[in-house]
């Protein structure tokens, strides 16, 4: 199966569920956005769920060069023929899409994964998001039974404590100048104090720079950083919060530990 | 004091161990998948829920099996024609060669990396050369311009945004490869003048 890349809007990316185990050298575990998205489209064609599929912050059109099977996020599947086109389109409710393709797509490991980190142009097709004329190619069909998976959407998310602040509550903007690295959010400013040092970052965390106004850390986040993080986002809520479009009013709950004190 | 970062992860005070061993030491942990340091802390991050009781890095570091490899020591050729070395000549009120030179003499520890992919945060710069960050970043720093921050020396891996003060450029400024970072922490570093 090969498809070529007949158009292409935004920044689209080969990514899997990330390279851990390399935080220490700097690199972030980087992978999906939203890696549910990126397992529900792996699900529909019977893939393994961390297969390397197609993250599409904006559009693409891909033409088969021969019989191919894709599905995207929301279960859709397709079966194309040679010279046969299927475009992703921007959808309002969400984010990002995903693009998967039956075996997965076939680029070569890097650091134990196949995802681009756009950061330090490694990975993935050339390090690099697609452009036209790209051609990118499939692995072997694992055979696995097709799983439907159900996406969750919600615009409540849970925060806990960070190590340098008490957390976040409110609502805030998700602002159009957010990409990988990080989230900005827009609204009541954050006072935190000031730090001495660096201090190790994680994604779903969220700083406060000088001007008060908070990022959160997506997939390809530095490793260190020199700004107080005043909260974390609990697991359950990373994918909903990621999969939320821009411009969206997201409400932060304070999040305690249910054996009280939010500090341990 | 152990603090939580989140669900899966801890930051602890950087115990009093070479970057090498606490490196390797929190990778030995059960459960932990990742590690980073800074001057002050260490996080180490879980695959599943982070514990509620911070573990013993010293005790890990003793009881590694496998001897560590030495710490590598690197020469990096540079050539001094950064676009600040004339500003920071200034700045600290020295002669530019004098900057070189003050450079050029130390042999830098990796003490962590972090901030980008490859990029190192090396003890050891000469204190007349400590100078606060530039008030406005640079957009684009080019991948292995050779730079100095606050206490550190450091080297841009890729090209990326950045307010160090620029002294020079590496000649082959291959620091991030197939495998991961050319420089790990605890290795060394020294800078050579380029022929």
């Amino acid at each position: 199966m090969k498809v070529r890349v007949t158009s292409v809007a935004g920044l689209v990316t080969v990514q899997d569920l990330g390279r851990p185990g390399f935080m220490h050298q700097g690199v972030p575990p980087g992978g999906a956005l939203v890696p549910a998205f990126l397992r529900a489209a792996n699900g529909a064609l019977g893939n393994p769920e961390g297969a390397a599929a197609l993250e599409v912050l904006g559009r693409v059109v891909l033409e088969a060069a021969d019989e191919a099977r894709l599905a995207t996020e929301d279960g859709q599947v397709v079966r194309l023929r040679a010279g046969e086109t299927f475009a992703v389109e921007p959808r309002a409710d969400r984010r990002v899409r995903y693009l998967a393709v039956e075996g997965g797509l076939d680029v070569p490991l890097m650091m134990g994964s196949r995802s681009t980190l756009v950061v330090a142009g490694i990975g993935g097709l050339g390090g690099r998001g697609l452009r036209r004329g790209d051609e990118l190619g499939a692995r072997a069909p694992s055979g696995g039974e097709a799983i439907s998976r159900e996406l969750a959407f919600g615009d409540e998310i849970a925060v806990e404590p960070g190590p340098d602040g008490d957390g976040l509550a409110g609502e805030y903007l998700l602002d159009a100048a957010s990409n990988r690295v990080g989230s900005r959010l827009v609204g009541r400013a954050i006072v935190a104090k000031a730090l001495d040092g660096s201090v190790p970052l994680v994604r779903g965390a969220i700083e406060v720079p000088p001007d008060g106004m908070p990022i959160v850390l997506g997939p390809e986040h530095p490793t260190t950083g020199g700004y107080p993080v005043v909260g974390v986002i609990r697991d359950e809520d990373l994918d909903r919060f990621f999969a939320m479009p821009v411009g969206s009013r997201v409400r932060f709950r304070l999040w305690r530990s249910p054996r009280g004190g939010a500090r341990t | 004091m152990m603090q939580r970062l989140g669900p899966r992860a801890i930051r602890l005070p950087r115990p009093d161990l070479d970057a090498a061993h606490l490196v390797a030491a929190g990778r030995s942990l059960p459960g932990v998948v990742d590690v980073v340091l800074t001057d002050a802390w260490i996080a180490l991050y879980y695959a599943g829920p982070a514990p509620e009781a911070a573990p013993d890095l010293r005790l890990a570091a003793a009881a590694l099996q496998t001897p560590l490899e030495a710490p590598r020591e690197h020469a990096l050729h540079v050539r001094y024609d950064g676009e600040d070395l004339g500003e920071v000549a200034r700045a600290v009120g020295l002669p530019i060669a004098e900057v070189i030179a003050r450079h050029l003499a130390p042999v830098y520890d990796v003490a962590f990396m972090g901030f980008l992919p490859g990029f190192p945060y090396l003890h050891g710069l000469d204190a007349s050369l400590r100078l606060p960050r530039r008030s406005t970043p640079r957009l684009r720093v080019p991948a292995g311009a050779v730079a100095i921050g606050g206490p550190y020396a450091g080297v841009y891996p890729v090209a990326s945004p950045g307010g160090w003060h620029l002294l020079g450029q590496l000649l082959t400024p291959q620091l991030f490869g197939d495998d991961g970072a050319l420089l790990r922490p605890g290795d060394r570093v020294r800078f050579v003048v380029a022929p």
